[in-house]
C-alpha cells in the first residue's frame, strides 16, 4: 500500500489502513515519546493521544512535509505537553570559548540511552531534539519557547554531563 | 520568457572574475570539522539507540478513542449551556432567598471511597523477594552514577515499604490474623510493586 493509498484509507476511516499507518510509525514515535517523557506510561498516553489526533486531523495534512515528519511533529508536541511542568530550562549561560567534548572512538548505545535518561529533563529534551531527532537550534527554540542561546547552552551542558556519566560507566 | 543573444550573457558570465576566499576561512572549516570528528562516536551511538515497541493496549485504546465522537462545541450546544447556566442561577437565587428567610436547617452529606480489597495475608514468595532485592540493588548502584531526578526518593520509598511489610508480617505471625493488618500489608505490597515497576523501567 502506497502512502497516498494509506492516507486515503485512513480518511475513509478504514481501520485496516489506520492500523497499517500505526504499525508503520508507532515504534519510532513510541521510542521518541519514551525518550522525551522518560516514562513508559506517559509514552503510552502520548502515543494514544497523538495517533487519535493524527487520524482525526489527517484531512488537514497539506503535504508540505512528509507524512512521517507531520506525525512526528504531532507526537513530539504531545510528548512535550506531558512534561511541560518538569521542564526547567536554566537561563542562558556562557559557554567556555575553548569548549570541546571528546567522545572517544566508540560509545555503547545502551550506555548512552541510560545516560540520556539520567539527564535533567531540560538538558535531555534539547539534547534529544538536536542530536537524535536532527532539529536545528532555531527549531528547538521555537518548539520549546526558549532562545537560541539557551538551546545552545543547554546542549553544551547536556553533553558535558553525558560525557561525565559515560566516563564513570567505563 | 524569450531571450535574445543569450550567448552574450553566458559569455559574460563565463568571464566573471574569480575571487579567492580569505585564508582564515579554511581554518574555520578545519576547526568545525575537528569538532565534528570528535563527535563521530556520539552520532554513531545516537543512531544505534534502542527502539521500543508500544504495548498492544495502546492500539486498543486508540480504537476505543476513535469510536467515540470527537467533542465539538457547536453553536447549539453553546445555547444549551447558556440556558442551563441561566436556569441554575435562577434556581440558586430562589433557594438563597427563601432558605435565608426561613432559616432552614443545613444538611451536609459526606462520603468516602475505600478500596475494596479482600483481607488476606499476601504470601512472601522467596523467588519474588530475591528478584525485588536484586532490582533494588541494581537501581541503587545506577542511582549512584546517574542520580535520577526521583531516584533517591524511590530508593527511600522501597526501603520504608520493605520495613513496613516486614513489621506487619511479624505482627501477623505473632498475634494471628487481623483483617485490618492484612489489608495494610496488601496495600504495602501493591505500593512496593509500583516502586519496583518504576525502578525496572529505569534499568
Amino acid at each position: 500500500m502506497t502512502e497516498t493509498e494509506l492516507i486515503q484509507g485512513c480518511l475513509r476511516e478504514d481501520r485496516l489502513a489506520q492500523r497499517a499507518l500505526y504499525d508503520k510509525y508507532s515504534q519510532a514515535m513510541y521510542s521518541m515519546a519514551y525518550r522525551i517523557t522518560g516514562d513508559f506510561e506517559l509514552a503510552n498516553d502520548t502515543l494514544q493521544e497523538a495517533f487519535i489526533k493524527v487520524f482525526r486531523h489527517l484531512g488537514d495534512f497539506r503535504k508540505e512535509s512528509t507524512l512521517g515528519a507531520w506525525i512526528k511533529t504531532i507526537v513530539l508536541r504531545t510528548a512535550l505537553g506531558k512534561v511541560k511542568k518538569q521542564q526547567n530550562f536554566a537561563p542562558e549561560e556562557s559557554i567556555p570559548a575553548d569548549y570541546a567534548v571528546d567522545w572517544g572512538d566508540f560509545i555503547e548505545a545502551d550506555y548512552l540511552e541510560q545516560a540520556i535518561q539520567a539527564l535533567p529533563p531540560g538538558y535531555r529534551t534539547v539534547f534529544l531534539l538536536i542530536e537524535v531527532e536532527g532539529y536545528s537550534h532555531q527549531e528547538v527554540a521555537d518548539l520549546l519557547g526558549i532562545s537560541v542561546g539557551t538551546s545552545k547552552s543547554q546542549l553544551f551542558y547536556a553533553k558535558r554531563r553525558l560525557r561525565e556519566m559515560l566516563q564513570k560507566m567505563l | 520568457m524569450q531571450e535574445k543573444n543569450r550567448s552574450t550573457l553566458l559569455r559574460s558570465i563565463g568571464g566573471l572574475p574569480a575571487h579567492r576566499p580569505p585564508g582564515s576561512l579554511w581554518e574555520s572549516i578545519a576547526a568545525e570539522m575537528d569538532f565534528y570528528d570528535r563527535e563521530t562516536a556520539l552520532r554513531r551511538a545516537a543512531r544505534r539507540l534502542p527502539e521500543y515497541a508500544p504495548p498492544p493496549q495502546v492500539w486498543a485504546r486508540i480504537q476505543s478513542g476513535l469510536s467515540q465522537p470527537a467533542h465539538r462545541f457547536t453553536r447549539l450546544q453553546g445555547y444549551r449551556w447558556a440556558a442551563a447556566a441561566a436556569l441554575l442561577i435562577a434556581v440558586s437565587a430562589g433557594i438563597w432567598r427563601f432558605a435565608g428567610a426561613g432559616q432552614a436547617p443545613q444538611v451536609q452529606y459526606t462520603y468516602a471511597i475505600e478500596p475494596a480489597l479482600t483481607p488476606f495475608v499476601p504470601v512472601a514468595i522467596p523467588e519474588d523477594e530475591a528478584a525485588i532485592e536484586a532490582v533494588g540493588d541494581a537501581f541503587s548502584k545506577q542511582q549512584a552514577i546517574f542520580q535520577y531526578p526521583d531516584g533517591a526518593h524511590l530508593v527511600g520509598e522501597l526501603k520504608q515499604l520493605n520495613e513496613a511489610g516486614a513489621e506487619l508480617r511479624s505482627v501477623l505471625e505473632t498475634y494471628g490474623f487481623d483483617e485490618q493488618l492484612a489489608l495494610e500489608l496488601t496495600k504495602v505490597e501493591i505500593q512496593r510493586n509500583q516502586v519496583i515497576q518504576k525502578m525496572t523501567w529505569r534499568l
